[in-house]
């Protein structure tokens, strides 16, 4: 190892975690900045089974220090200027919105770095498929992805799964049998779930809770990088809120001020700084600083994941609420020449049941219509037992005029400008995911579903492309190796640096590109740098 | 049909909001206890000792403190409040019990979201 260099990470999600890690690993000095607070998985699965609607941020604790959107309020943090609602939620926690993801770990298609030679549309990324490989490999041993290494998803790969693929749910053989093709159609879906003791995490048990919370580690979640940089030595100021960078003389940042819980201010200084606060957070510090944005797009080029909801009452008994809550998914219309015409989009089988109608709502209907004693016992069982349902999420395209502003006419709990967001999906989403409700159709008409139902109420919860990665300088923020253009010892990297959103959640891709940053850094040198202060 | 211990029950609530000057004491006694807990048996389709005594007194407190006077309505709630784990108080709704509720207790094939020991893929 060369001389240790000190690294300031702004934001302790997966993206954070994953450079800090390396980093202290190699014996460089990190220092791990996160607003929100630490998480303690015990406390939060009685949180959650204690809260009156079991809602994606009832597990969580909040804090002034970290606001963030809500499902139940999407006005919460955000000012939602139209013409449409922006539905990426974020959890600002040590471990990051990883928390209360579903684990589902798709690469990206090579087709998805090249949107616009091979199709005309968006950009594409200064990276290709090939050069991320090696990183998705070295993505899938660190979250552990379990997957079923002989199956070909579109994206080649070099190495094997770290583990087998996890047991599909009974559903999906169902789906599989219905349609002619079903077993060519339907793959199992790798997921950063262990299906056999991995990493010191137990395999997974089945509680049907991925979203909002495992309640045993048995998925990945960010935090299993945050401790791990901890043991390697970095440090985690949690609670802690990075109000602003500033560029010294020599153009390079100079100094990252911050706020505590109990009110204290404070700065530090490093050799380098690494955003990775996720789409919003990371955009509006930079625009609160105004820097790195000679080119204009910071904040701009917002996307997120247009999504369809599908639901029916299989003749049958799938039995859901007792697997992960998707294990088999439907690839075939993420890529290929459709996508000139209309949004790729991804099909997953739903596990648990109906979207908010679980058995206590349909407990509910019974009753007031009437039912009572073991006639209404029996058809709660009946009712939940045979309730299928598929999502499907469909792509995004870059577009400036999405995107997200730091206003400084309201401000949010913390004391700082609340993210304005302008977003509008647009017709080629829009196209896709009537696409993807067609196929539902044809999917649910096969299994012989009664009270078929199509709804648009879904959040994916991504957000994505607010500092685009690109060769140009006047046309993205960061360049192939995730630095600034503007500012020699700035990188970014998150979702955020997406120049086109594909149909894998960005989660894996998040990781890789992560881990590449941090091994790139591991061989930078030391500069001169002033005494950090409180 | 309703037997006159469950009118009692189904009509307490009514009584109470009818005296609001007047604090209601939310602990009821043994007698009304075993009355409520038979009425909920019948209603829920659960035997009656299967049924949690300490959420029997909290949702009776609800009927004497929130619920409607109607007794239909009445009976409606006390089912929903056993199926769904939620009761009605003077603040809004909360959540009394989760994994113990009767929905999930209707479902022979799985435990309520977060609790292990599933096994999933077979009939």
């Amino acid at each position: 190892m060369g001389s240790a260099i000190k690294v300031l990470v702004v934001g302790a999600g997966v993206a954070g975690a994953l450079v800090a890690c390396p980093l202290a690993e190699a014996g460089h000095e990190v220092v791990l900045f996160e607003a929100g607070s630490r998480v303690n998985r015990a406390r939060a699965v009685e949180r959650f089974r204690s809260s009156v609607d079991r809602g994606l941020d009832s597990p969580y604790p909040t804090s002034s220090l970290a606001p963030a959107p809500r499902v139940d309020d999407w006005e919460s943090h955000l000012r939602q200027e139209g013409p449409e609602l922006f539905m990426g939620v974020y959890q600002r926690l040590v471990g990051g919105t990883t928390w209360h993801w579903l684990g589902t770990a798709l690469r990206l298609l090579p087709e998805d770095f090249r949107m616009s030679s091979e199709f005309g549309l968006g950009v594409d990324w200064p990276i290709s498929y090939d050069d991320l490989e090696p990183w998705y490999c070295l993505a899938e041993r660190e979250l552990g992805v379990s997957g079923d290494s002989s199956r070909e998803l579109g994206s080649p790969r070099s190495q094997e799964y770290p583990m087998p693929a996890v047991k599909t749910a009974l559903v999906d053989r169902f789906f599989k049998e219905a349609i002619p093709g079903g077993s060519e159609l339907f793959v199992d879906l790798p997921q950063a779930r262990n299906s056999v003791p991995y990493a010191g995490r137990p395999r997974c048990c089945g509680s049907a809770s991925c979203i909002p919370i495992c309640p045993i580690g048995a998925k990945y979640d960010a935090s299993v990088h945050v401790e791990k940089a901890l043991r390697a030595g970095a440090t985690l100021r949690a609670n802690t809120l990075v109000t602003r960078l500033e560029k010294g003389l020599s153009g390079k940042v100079e100094r990252l001020q911050f706020l505590t819980a109990d009110g204290k201010t404070g700065a530090d200084s490093g050799d380098l700084v690494v955003v990775a606060a996720h789409a919003v957070e990371s955009a509006c510090l930079l625009l609160r600083s105004g820097l790195s944005n000679s080119s204009g797009q910071v904040g701009r080029n917002l996307m997120g994941a247009s999504a369809q909801l599908s639901w029916g009452l299989s003749p049958r008994a799938v039995y859901p609420y007792r697997a992960p809550q998707a294990t088999s998914g439907c690839m075939k219309s993420r890529g290929g020449d459709s996508r000139r015409e209309r949004a790729g989009f991804l099909t997953t089988i739903s596990t648990d049941g109906w979207p908010q109608y679980g058995p206590e709502q349909v407990a509910s209907t019974l009753i007031r219509r009437g039912l009572r004693g073991k006639e209404l016992k029996e058809a709660v069982a009946d009712h939940v037992s045979r309730q299928v349902a598929l999502v499907s999420t469909c792509e995004q395209l870059p577009n400036p005029a999405n995107r997200v502003l730091p206003t400084k006419k309201w401000l949010d709990s913390a004391g700082l400008p609340r993210p304005a967001v302008r977003f509008e999906e647009g017709a080629y989403s829009r196209r896709g995911v009537e696409e993807s409700r067609r196929f539902h159709q044809t999917l649910l008409g096969a299994l012989k579903a009664d009270q078929v139902t199509h709804s648009l109420a879904a959040d994916p919860a991504y957000s994505l492309g607010t500092t685009r990665m690109g060769q140009e300088p006047m046309t993205s923020v960061v360049d192939k190796n995730l630095r600034s253009h503007d500012h020699s010892n700035l990188y970014l990297v998150g979702s955020h640096v997406f120049p086109t959103s594909g149909t894998a959640p960005p989660t894996l891709t998040v990781a890789a590109l992560a881990l590449r940053l941090a091994h790139q850094l591991t061989s930078l040198e030391p500069s001169s740098r002033p005494v950090s202060s409180w | 049909m309703t037997t006159r211990r469950e009118f009692l029950i189904i009509s307490l609530g009514a009584f109470g909001l009818g005296l609001c000057s007047v604090p209601v004491h939310a602990v009821p006694d043994d007698s009304e206890i075993e009355s409520f807990l038979t009425l909920s048996a019948e209603l829920t389709g659960f035997p009656e000792k299967s049924l949690d005594r300490r959420l029997a007194e909290l949702y009776l407190a609800s009927l004497k403190e929130v619920e409607p006077a109607d007794s239909e309505e009445r009976r409606i709630r006390i089912a929903e409040m056993w199926y769904t784990g939620l009761r009605g108080t003077t603040t809004g709704s909360e959540r009394t019990a989760f994994k113990t509720t009767l929905a999930w207790e209707s479902l022979h094939f799985t435990r309520p979201p977060s609790y292990c020991g599933n096994d999933w893929g077979a009939p």
